[in-house]
């Protein structure tokens, strides 16, 4: 761990996201959400039943989609998402730059902290 | 024959959702979805809303839209020259045609597998 640490410091550019995603390192992954994120299941395509889920895997502020570090998510899953999330974006069901406003007071799902 | 799922941006003016163009608009895509050999199995409204971000389409750009989803059986080989046709019609703004997510089996996750870190990190092999 340490030594995964001093490597992503010396890069310069990454400081403070490292150590934030050292510090985020969950111990127990259960966050009891309206959506189980360990247990999603299919997913279907047309956002309009599934986009707060899937932006709930968005960040507020850019829009990006989360990472694996941040999610939690496991291979396929965290793959599944991001093709879906691109796909409702690319059809004009999920903004792009930003998380839809409708959806920014759901539960938390990502280990991501804001500065406030 | 394949289910398909078409998701449709279609062009709306200010009027209502209930306008004679968006019937006409949507009358002539079903129309053309049928001359290819589709079977329509279902036509959704999803309502009209403000589009996520503005999209350009026909030399127009637009802020909001009625989405539509139509249903429909198609052959595979058909599919091209639907989105052909729907990319040409002016009131239809982004055309989409999607494999049905019914038809997609669930597959169930078996969670997060354990990563055995000794064996594959830490292998007492010996290195030259």
């Amino acid at each position: 761990m340490a030594a995964v640490i001093a490597s992503c410091c010396s890069l310069g550019k990454k400081l403070t996201h490292c150590i934030m995603a050292a510090v985020c390192l969950p111990n127990s992954r259960t966050h009891l959400v309206l959506w189980r994120r360990d247990c999603l299941q299919y997913k279907q395509v047309t956002g309009n039943e599934d986009l707060p889920l899937l932006s709930q895997f968005v960040s507020p502020f850019t829009g990006c989609i989360y990472g694996r570090h941040i999610t939690g998510l496991y291979g396929k899953k965290q793959k599944e998402i991001t093709k879906v999330i691109k796909r409702a974006q690319i059809m004009g069901f999920m903004p792009l730059t930003y998380k839809d406003p409708a959806y920014l007071k759901d539960p938390k799902v990502c280990n991501i902290k804001y500065w406030e | 024959m394949k289910i398909w799922r078409n998701l449709l941006a279609t062009d709306l003016y200010i009027t209502d959702t209930k306008s004679p163009e968006t019937a006409a608009a949507l009358k002539r895509t079903i129309e053309a979805l049928m001359d290819r050999g589709a079977i329509v199995r279902n036509l959704e409204n999803l309502g009209e809303r403000a589009l996520p971000y503005k999209m350009s389409a026909h030399s127009q750009q637009h802020r909001k839209a009625g989405y539509f989803l139509v249903d429909f059986y198609a052959p595979t080989t058909t599919i091209e020259s639907i989105m052909e046709h729907l990319s040409r019609d002016v009131d239809v703004i982004r055309p989409n045609v999607v494999k049905h997510p019914l038809t997609q089996e669930v597959k169930e996750c078996g969670g997060i597998v354990p990563f055995p870190v000794e064996e594959k990190l830490y292998s007492a092999k010996k290195r030259k």
